[in-house]
């Protein structure tokens, strides 16, 4: 009797929980889905409007393109904008019109220059306080993890001044080299990536006569390949979408984030509201291929622990 | 027997003399731009804080007069207040209150909730575009559709003072992506036969959070607060992307004053001023943000 009841207690328990998860599922998705209509709609909005014509969409800026045929649709709307995308660009007497061309060229050398640089120096750092047991590894570790945590506040100024007393200013491979720093968060997705590969791979190398460069490259890169793809494509969509540091550092070479920037301020003739949302999808369409490509490593290849001194 | 160790003991000194060489090619580089990059530019940032701009690129020291003008700042301007209330008030939104969001949303696509895959790629899209290209479709959106969907004064939700407010939003309503990513990495070491043994004695999705999950997941979340915390005074979320380089006073953070002030100085005048005002902030953030990491680390859950 007592064995039923503790049968029927448990049913009911796991009824319960059941319940309860299925609840939990239903608010969550709910609360889930209301966030992403918010950018399909955001998104789907923009897109639809960038192929209507001024007039249409100063008339009706909801709904699609009204035109009972393909007609309504100005597709041209992105040959324009990617014509009339452009920057001025101010020397000592006078100013040179950027196109877009150009600033596609500066965009892609800018963020892949930069993604690399960034990457392979911190990724080498991590890989030399992650394997070998010298005084001068901890105390690397120990800066990053400390220098992490500083809140160094309003060293633009100084940084803008070292950069020119060094020749790095407005210069793309000065960009290269200033970006080559090892202090940040990917420190600690390769120093936890590097840690969790066993030594006894790269000492079997090394009594084999393989030297410590080769090991490096030929035997560690490749094991950690997936976090390397992953934070170098993360690096790449992140100089790729920046304006700010360009728009102090690379006065007279405008990336194509910094035109976008610009031209949303645009009082030309040809800068219509459907022309800039076309110019926005320009501006974009490298990184959504990246995404659209690389979307699972990108979203699954990204932890790191603690910052423990 | 001691050929053998002798041999033993030459490969050893090989080994670690390869090591050595090894370390000193590849680290000279970094260190080097460490102390140029960093410490040099820091102890550079210093001096400036005590120096004044008399022209054609020249500096005298002033000791403490950048100081003395920005208390006085704090003391009598109305914006200096303001852009300190914009400054906390991002902070708050972003960091803490955006941490438990994303905390919650990172669990249940971890969960794997109806359509989880589909919601996580969506939410990581804003993480990848630029900000740039939200804030233009939004400035659109708002101009142009919001009138006509909600008519009255929709259209100006996006103007100071209540811009700050609709841009903050928005902001924190982008930024879900990327700290979801990285909460969703610590997830995934949660062992899943922890996971089922706390099914099987019938703990509940809350509990599973609070007992299994959030212990794993605390190192990553002191790191996000600790680097939240040593952000406050630097973020300044969409306001450059929104306003370019001439925002209003009234919806400015510290962080956008002190990049525009950079920006706009046409030689060095302003740089002093401002590397006083970095210093100041520094000081006050350094020992906040050593305490949480203090206080986080020794009273924080433990995973065992």
């Amino acid at each position: 009797m007592e064995k039923i009841i503790q049968e029927n207690n448990a049913v009911k328990k796991r009824k319960k929980l059941k319940k309860s998860n299925v609840i939990f599922a239903v608010i969550s998705s709910v609360i889930l889905g209301a966030i992403s209509l918010f950018y399909i709609v955001l998104l789907c909005w923009a897109l639809i409007s960038s192929f209507k014509s001024n007039l249409d969409f100063g008339y009706n800026p909801i709904g699609f393109p009204q035109a009972e045929s393909w007609a309504g649709w100005h597709f041209e709307n992105y040959y324009v904008a990617y014509r009339v995308l452009t920057v001025g660009v101010t020397y000592a007497e006078r100013t040179v019109t950027v196109y877009a061309h150009e600033m596609l060229l500066n965009s892609v050398i800018y963020s892949v220059g930069c993604a690399i640089s960034a990457v392979f120096w911190t990724a080498l750092v991590a890989y030399c306080c992650s394997r070998f047991d010298y005084k001068i590894c901890n105390v690397l570790y120990a800066v990053v993890i400390v220098v992490m945590m500083l809140p160094i506040i309003g060293a633009l100024p100084s940084e803008v001044q070292m950069a020119k007393t060094l020749g790095l200013y407005d210069s793309l491979f000065g960009m290269f080299i200033m970006r080559a720093g090892f202090v940040n968060m990917n420190f600690l997705v390769f120093y936890g990536a590097f840690k969790g590969i066993p030594k006894t791979y790269t000492e079997a190398a090394i009594i084999d006569g393989c030297g410590q460069w080769r090991v490096f490259f030929q035997i560690i890169l490749p094991l950690v390949k997936s976090s390397l793809l992953a934070v170098g494509l993360l690096q790449f969509i992140m100089y790729w979408n920046d304006y700010s540091i360009p728009m102090i550092y690379l006065p007279h070479h405008p990336v194509l984030s910094f035109g976008l920037h610009q031209f949303q301020e645009s009082r030309s003739q040809h800068a219509t509201e459907p022309i800039k949302l076309a110019a926005t999808f320009i501006c974009c369409a490298p990184v959504l291929v990246i995404f659209l490509i690389f979307r699972d490593k990108l979203m699954s290849n990204i932890s790191f622990g603690g910052l423990k001194g | 027997m001691e050929i053998t160790k002798k041999t033993k003991n030459k490969r050893q000194m090989s080994v670690r003399k390869s090591e050595l060489i090894f370390l000193a090619t590849a680290l000279a580089f970094p260190l080097l731009h460490f102390i140029v990059m960093w410490l040099l530019v820091n102890f550079n940032s210093i001096t400036l804080a005590f120096k004044e701009y008399v022209g054609a690129n020249e500096y005298v020291f002033a000791g403490f007069k950048n100081f003395e003008e920005l208390f006085v700042s704090f003391a009598t301007k109305r914006e200096y207040q303001q852009m300190l209330t914009n400054t906390l008030t991002m902070y708050l939104f972003c960091s803490p209150v955006m941490l438990c969001v994303t905390m919650a949303i990172a669990y249940a696509v971890w969960k794997k909730v109806y359509c989880s895959k589909f919601f996580s790629t969506m939410l990581f899209l804003p993480s990848i575009l630029s900000s740039v290209v939200f804030v233009m479709i939004a400035r659109i959106m708002v101009a142009y559709a919001f009138p006509k969907l909600f008519g009255g004064t929709s259209g100006e939700i996006l103007n100071p003072p209540q811009g700050y407010t609709t841009l903050l939003f928005y902001h924190c309503l982008l930024a879900i992506g990327t700290n979801m990513i990285y909460f969703m990495g610590a997830m995934s070491s949660v062992s899943p036969e922890i996971v089922e043994s706390g099914q099987l004695e019938g703990v509940n999705a809350w509990q599973e959070f609070i007992h299994i999950v959030f212990p794993s997941i605390f190192p990553t979340l002191t790191s996000l607060i600790v680097v939240g915390l040593s952000q406050v005074f630097t973020n300044q979320g969409l306001l450059l992307a929104y306003y370019g380089v001439g925002a209003d006073m009234s919806v400015r953070t510290f962080g956008y004053h002190i990049y525009v002030t950079v920006q706009q100085s046409v030689n060095y005048n302003n740089y002093p001023s401002t590397a006083a005002m970095g210093m100041l902030f520094t000081s006050i953030s350094l020992p906040i943000v050593l305490a949480a990491k203090h206080l986080l680390e020794k009273y924080g859950p433990s995973e065992e």
